[in-house]
């Protein structure tokens, strides 16, 4: 959230002193990560965890700030809003009338202006909404942003004369209803949207956008100027469903406090009754819901908080802060929280409120927690760790494959489809694997010129009605054979070699295989078997080995890897993570490949993108000359063609 | 015969795991594919609640999900467990995330937690920096932070020091009692710690590794750098 710092001077005057350093520094240590950014006038980038929508406007920070800024003071001075002279003096308004069906709206306030002149907002303004990131609309509509991120209230405007028969229902959406918003988009609703109709239509997106039927523009005689609050939970559906988001979606989909709608409404009178505003007159107010606001009382016991957070507390610290923070207690140490903390509920949530107005960080003492002695027997983690050190012993390599592979890979392997993701990042890994070997075989086609390859996988297989852990091996090169192998293992393990080749999968890659995943050397074959047939064995080391020291990476290749890029055109619909495999795969000298931009445009052509990838060529045996780098990087080109359809750029 | 080598991974993890079994805690197995319920309800973040916009959750069409997080097993593992307890809980996790160099759909997390009659938050601190100094060195400076997870109360984040440069390397905090509710712990009587780092990044860091995605490509010229691990 965007923070223009002059506007913490509106809730309190001390603010004013500190640095933007400074108040970066205090909000990091209250729990919310703060960027200074560069520009006209210093602004901060506020980012405010989901249990704090109270922190979501300058109104927020300040009372935060201010807590802390206050912690050691003698006197407590509470962040107030300005009165509300004028609003308190206007008659309310039966123009209106307003209808609440199925829940979606908890409190509804406004205010209705006469002699409205809509126009460009005084320069000040505009320079305010720029500074937020905003584009200047006008007057009304600039003013309701702008104390939105004042105070935290969404306000609306609409132009009262466009709303049809004078009445209003707020109520749930039925399934197809359309209503077309004021940045000219139609949206055809779910059912269960919170809306706004009129005796005709929709007319407003409650809580997330304004219905482009009623918004105020050059003709705007009169105003009816919303400051409502709606169900948080319906919110976030509707923004969520419609894939929209907006600054007020955004608030009230964790939470509106209900005593803001008179101050902010003061204050929008206040500001339009002024000449740069064009001197519109708030004639009447709407009051048509208020909140229900229950009291709550939470009773702590502090001996319990100090238990919690492991310290000695003195009650009058204690109650200093919550008072700070806007809360009352009373002499049996009940609190009630302000309206605005909905996070506030039990006691530990008090609790966090010491520890962090104290400071996490620097006063708490740290204790020591004793260490226990514990009789659990191996794990099963613990167990495969002393499995895989006897592995590497007898030459083999750990590695690590993806728990998704693709339909192709389930078929050439003639495995069953299923565990489908319903929401693949990657069409060519949309299955649960329910084989390493799969991986594996990838695997061997990663490592084309290494010789031998001889390396295992220990991991989750997901089956029909369980998930298992098995171990896999692959090989292929200059190796012993697979009988060899097997008996090896068997040995190694201590298991009897029958019951052993009785309880494992082993397998020759076939020729579909081969093709497939582009392996051209020849006798590659694999083993694959649930862990726990190893549970019998005899020769399990029962303890692994713990590295002690940080092993310092060294550069893959000795000879400088060489880089070029390739950029090509293809469809819209052509899958980068694919082209990426396609290139990788190619050739044993491409080392590695990563994507650097895309760009979708209409200029490069109807439905086509372009991607740019560096790919990085090296070998292990010698530098490689610009010449060899050249024709390899031009069959990879002509590959790219012939599989997506590509152009090279 | 020439030796194989083992993944930088595993031997990180290794590493983290030794420094709490040091500690007396216990290793316990999860699986990667759970339910709803235990990824999310368990764990205080509801359907229809920004909580759970935190992260991008992988479905699968017969509705179970591939975790988003090992705290997904906190609940489970007290099944058949009753209090004093002190558990770690590493594995897998899934994230429906674009991938680039740092980011990759898949990753590992090592969870872990406390539940006991006496257990403080300065105790959690005490905890975290001696795991930070004993995996990066005795002077490595440690800072804390208040921060927000759905199933802590209070919450906080730990940042390390680690190449002269800060960086946020796990979260924790007090077990909420709805938690502790649901593990069928009296939160009257008792009461625990929690926290959870992403392991990649810091297997990345410790190495200079370029790109996450090397970590799953198995590509032997780069694993065999990393040695057996002894």
């Amino acid at each position: 959230m965007k923070l223009i710092i002059k506007d913490l001077e509106e809730f309190s005057a001390p603010l004013a002193k500190l640095t933007a350093q400074e108040l970066a520094d205090i909000l990091f240590n209250l729990g919310f990560e703060t960027e200074i950014l560069a520009g006209k006038e210093p602004i901060l980038d506020i980012s405010i965890t989901p249990n704090r929508p109270d922190v979501m406007s300058a109104l927020g920070v300040a009372r935060e700030l201010e807590a802390w800024r206050q912690k050691d003071l003698k006197r407590v001075q509470a962040v107030e809003f300005k009165t509300t002279d004028l609003i308190n003096k206007l008659p309310v308004s039966s123009e209106l009338k307003i209808n609440f069906k199925d829940k979606v709206c908890l409190q509804y306030h406004g205010i209705i202006l006469e002699d409205v002149v809509i126009g460009e907002s005084p320069a000040w303004l505009q320079d305010k909404i720029k500074l937020l990131g905003l584009r200047p609309i006008n007057n009304i509509v600039d003013l309701t942003n702008y104390l939105m991120e004042l105070y935290g209230q969404p306000l609306h405007a609409f132009d009262l004369d466009s709303i049809l028969g004078a009445q209003m229902t707020i109520r749930s959406a039925e399934k197809n209803e359309t209503v077309t918003t004021l940045d000219g988009v139609d949206y055809k609703l779910k059912g269960g949207e919170p809306v706004i109709a009129d005796q005709e239509a929709l007319i407003d997106l409650a809580g997330v956008m304004g219905g482009a039927n009623t918004a105020v523009d050059a003709k705007t005689k009169r105003v009816l100027l919303q400051a409502a609050i709606f169900d948080s939970e319906a919110i976030h559906k509707a923004s969520k469903g419609l894939s929209v988001r907006t600054d007020a979606s955004a608030r009230y989909e964790r939470a509106v406090s209900p005593d803001l709608s008179w101050p902010v409404l003061e204050q929008a009178a206040q500001l339009l009754k002024k000449k740069d505003f064009g001197q519109a007159k708030a004639v009447s107010r709407v009051e048509a819901l208020t909140q229900d606001v229950q009291e709550l009382k939470v009773k702590v016991d502090l001996g319990r908080v100090n238990s919690l957070l492991g310290l000695k507390v003195k009650e009058e610290q204690a109650v200093r802060i919550w008072e700070l923070l806007g809360c009352q207690i009373d002499d049996k140490l009940r609190i009630s929280p302000p309206t605005w903390r909905i996070d506030l509920n039990i006691w530990q949530d008090f609790a966090e409120e010491v520890e962090r107005l104290i400071g996490l960080d620097d006063q708490l003492p740290a204790t020591r927690l004793a260490r226990t002695e514990t009789s659990a027997g191996l794990s099963e983690y613990e167990w495969a760790e002393g499995i895989k050190d006897r592995l590497i012993e007898l030459g083999l390599s750990e590695v690590f494959t993806y728990s998704f592979i693709g339909g192709q890979d389930l078929a050439v392997f003639n495995l069953p489809k299923q565990g489908e993701l319903a929401n693949p990042l990657n069409p060519s890994r949309s299955f649960l694997r329910p084989s390493l070997l799969p991986g594996l075989a990838r695997v061997v086609a990663e490592n084309s010129f290494f010789d031998p390859v001889t390396v295992f996988e220990i991991g989750h297989v997901f089956l029909k009605d369980k998930e298992e852990t098995r171990l896999a091996l692959a090989f292929a090169g200059a190796t012993d054979s697979l009988d060899a192998w097997v008996a090896r293992l068997a040995d190694a393990f201590g298991i009897d070699s029958a019951v052993f080749k009785k309880n494992i999968t082993t397998h020759q890659l076939t020729q579909p295989q081969h093709q497939f995943y582009k392996i051209r050397r020849k006798n590659v074959f694999m083993i694959e078997f649930p862990l726990l047939v190893l549970k019998s064995a005899r020769r399990i080391p029962k303890k692994y080995f713990i590295p002690s020291q940080t092993i310092p990476f060294r550069p893959l290749s000795k000879y400088p890897p060489v880089s070029r890029d390739i950029a090509i055109l293809v469809d819209r619909g052509v899958n980068s993570n694919e082209v990426i495999d396609v290139i990788t795969e190619f050739h044993d000298a491409v080392e590695f490949v990563s994507m650097f931009d895309e760009y979708v445009s209409d200029s490069l052509g109807e439905n086509k993108k372009s991607l740019a990838f560096h790919i990085l060529y090296s070998s292990l045996d010698k530098t490689l000359i610009d010449e060899e780098v050249d024709t390899i990087h031009a069959e990879i080109g002509h590959e790219l063609e012939k599989s997506f359809n590509a152009r090279i750029r | 015969m020439k030796k194989g080598s083992l993944h930088p991974t595993s031997q990180f993890l290794r590493r983290a795991i030794q420094i709490f079994k040091d500690l007396g805690f216990e290793v316990v197995d999860s699986p990667e594919i759970t339910t709803e319920k235990h990824n999310f309800d368990d764990v205080r973040m509801p359907a229809n609640h920004p909580a759970r916009d935190m992260q991008d959750t992988f479905w699968l069409k017969d509705g179970r999900l591939p975790r988003t997080h090992t705290s997904a097993f906190q609940v489970p593992s007290m099944k058949d467990r009753k209090p004093p307890v002190r558990l770690l809980i590493p594995g897998r996790v899934f994230r429906n995330e674009a991938t680039d160099s740092t980011h990759e759909a898949l990753f590992y997390q090592l969870e872990g937690f406390v539940i006991d009659e006496q257990v403080s938050l300065a105790q959690l601190k005490w905890s975290l920096a001696n795991f930070a100094t004993k995996l990066y060195g005795a002077d490595t400076e440690v800072k804390f932070v208040p921060s927000y997870f759905p199933f802590v109360e209070p919450g906080l984040e730990m940042h390390v020091k680690v190449n002269g440069r800060w960086l946020e390397m796990l979260g924790a905090g007090m077990i909420h009692p709805e938690v502790l509710e649901k593990m069928k712990v009296d939160p009257k009587k008792y009461q625990g710690y929690a926290f959870g780092l992403g392991i990649d990044r810091l297997v990345m860091l410790a190495h200079e590794v370029d790109d996450i995605r090397r970590f799953y490509r198995g590509n032997l010229r780069f694993l065999y750098q990393f040695g057996t691990g002894q």
